[in-house]
């Protein structure tokens, strides 16, 4: 292997790792409602995808600057998750797990086919921030565009964590996650607790909508699937219902996906995503951080 | 302060709680004991609403309670301990103190304020409930790594922490040794002479007959004995039933 390939392979590598924010916080999304209700929101990713078309419509009406789509994104994002919440899991029985499942995975057919009908099945383009700036750092060069969408990333991710750590409602969040029963007896409304979950979540999810619009430049409803694909393996490898577990798993998928686009080319590139995920199902089934003991 | 009339539930062909009435007034500590499987933490239960009632009313100060949600009905002064302790595990003890915070005057206080500021002046009622449950040295260890003792006086702190009107105490001297059921005792003393009502349901006998005003013994969902601790331990149904005296001698 030559210098020049070493550069490449790191380049690539970085690249992906860069991307890689987007996939942390849609596993964060996924991995929070998993800890707080024990349901898995398969809608989610494809809710993500919606809220960043409806930030494009807005932008198109309304003029602002660019830089607001994020803002937009992530206020859609959350009016999304809110109505996620009440249509696929307010009125059906928590008790049966297939119930809501199902309901998701219909929320996620009609978000799509809604986006089909409404773009006629063209990608739309996305506005790009910062993609003219590029960054010579040595034999390296790093896209303007990736690294703000990285810093993007880790501010979300910085105030989602302060929000959960911080703030009476985060931790009242965590306490019905641990012990619901007992949190409804500390004054809890635990409908209320799950909806803002699906609303803080939604944001989360808008904002990385945006993020994977303005990396690619495109929005396509064939981004859906994949994403809800990368979402699920990214919660699974960082541990179900961890945090910190999903934020550095989505790194890690992100920077192996483009290692092995590197050499491998896109078409097989999926297949060691895939391959990344058997090995921890085999090896570290919790993933990085499974997560201790949470409700009995 | 609170009244129950009527009060049945039924699981199935299981008559758990069959047709209770009770009055527990205002400032006493009211003892509700029976041998196991006869209703008393179902009463807890349907007391602070985790379960719906089958038929009959929960009345606290001479307001229908009974269709209210568990937390509305934290907000309206009622708050309870668990017989297998439900502490938020993963948090510190002061964070299981500061979520519980949820009274009525907390609640004036606004959405963001309450829910996205910091403790403000929750933090001086945290200290003194700490303080009153021996665990200020323990302020931010983590609830689930705490031995056995002190996770039942948090529990005991969380349920206070709110400054309830009435205290549901659903077998808080399960696992104590004598030293901590002395503790428990003056524990339920001090929060008596504060005003607090209490409900406690208790196999350990001694504190029963040392701390209540007001026993009622339960046998198969039902009442069949109520008194102050020196009738009901005399009362020949309640040796029958509960202390199986009767049989033995």
């Amino acid at each position: 292997m030559s210098y020049l390939d070493v550069i490449d392979t790191l380049q690539s590598v970085a690249d992906g790792v860069l991307f890689g924010a987007t996939y942390s916080l849609l596993g964060i999304g996924f991995t929070l409602v998993f800890g707080v209700m024990h349901k898995i929101n398969l809608s989610y990713a494809a809710a993500s995808i919606g809220a960043a078309y409806a930030s494009l419509i807005v932008l198109s009406v309304v003029k602002a600057p660019a830089i607001f789509i994020f803002l937009l994104a992530g206020l859609a994002g959350g009016i999304i998750g809110f109505m996620i919440y009440v249509v696929c899991f307010r009125f059906i029985p928590q008790a049966n797990p297939l119930a809501t499942l199902m309901s998701t995975v219909g929320a996620l057919l009609l978000i799509d086919e809604i986006i089909v009908h409404a773009t006629v099945g063209i990608p739309v383009p996305y506005p790009a921030l910062f993609s003219d700036v590029i960054v010579n750092a040595g034999p390296f060069t790093l896209r303007g565009d990736l690294m703000f969408m990285f810093a993007l990333g880790c501010l979300s991710m910085l105030l989602l964590l302060v929000l959960l750590y911080r703030t009476k409602l985060g931790i009242a969040t965590r306490a019905v996650a641990q012990q619901p029963v007992a949190a409804q007896l500390c004054g809890i409304s635990i409908p209320r607790i799950n909806g803002l979950t699906f609303v803080i979540t939604g944001v989360v999810g808008g904002i990385a909508g945006a993020m994977i619009g303005a990396a690619i430049g495109v929005l396509s409803p064939l981004l859906s699937l994949p994403l809800t694909t990368k979402g699920l393996i990214v919660t699974v490898i960082g541990g179900l219902g961890s945090i910190p577990g999903a934020i550095i798993a989505g790194l890690l998928v992100g920077g192996f996906e483009n290692l092995f686009q590197y050499f491998r080319g896109v078409t097989e590139r999926d297949l060691y995503v895939m391959l990344l995920l058997f090995g921890f199902l085999v090896f570290r089934p919790g993933g990085i951080f499974s997560p201790a003991a949470g409700r009995d | 302060m609170l009244e129950l009339k009527g009060l049945s539930k039924h699981f199935g062909g299981v008559r758990a709680v069959d047709g209770l009435d009770l009055r527990v007034p205002r400032g006493e500590v009211f003892g509700l004991i029976g041998p196991n499987g006869s209703g008393k933490s179902t009463v807890v239960n349907l007391v602070c609403g985790l379960f719906p009632v089958t038929a009959g009313e929960v009345l606290l100060r001479d307001e229908d309670i009974t269709g209210l949600a568990s937390h509305v009905r934290v907000a309206r002064g009622v708050t309870r301990t668990f017989q297998n302790i439900r502490l938020f595990g993963q948090l510190s003890v002061w964070q299981n103190l500061w979520v519980a915070q949820n009274s009525t005057e907390h609640r004036s206080e606004g959405f963001l304020r309450r829910w996205l500021g910091g403790p403000g002046r929750a933090r001086e009622e945290i200290d003194r409930i700490l303080e009153f449950s021996d665990l200020s040295g323990k302020r931010d260890e983590l609830a689930g790594n705490l031995a056995f003792g002190e996770q039942r006086r948090l529990e005991l702190a969380r349920a206070v922490v709110a400054k309830p009107a009435l205290l549901l105490l659903d077998e808080p001297a399960a696992g104590m040794n004598a030293e901590e059921i002395d503790q428990l005792d003056a524990r339920i003393r001090k929060l008596k002479q504060d005003g607090l009502t209490t409900l406690l349901i208790e196999h350990h006998m001694e504190l029963v007959m040392a701390v209540t005003d007001r026993i009622a013994v339960l046998n198969f969902g039902q009442k069949i004995a109520e008194g102050t601790p020196d009738e009901v331990q005399t009362n020949p149904l309640v040796q029958q039933a509960y202390l199986g005296v009767a049989e033995a001698a």
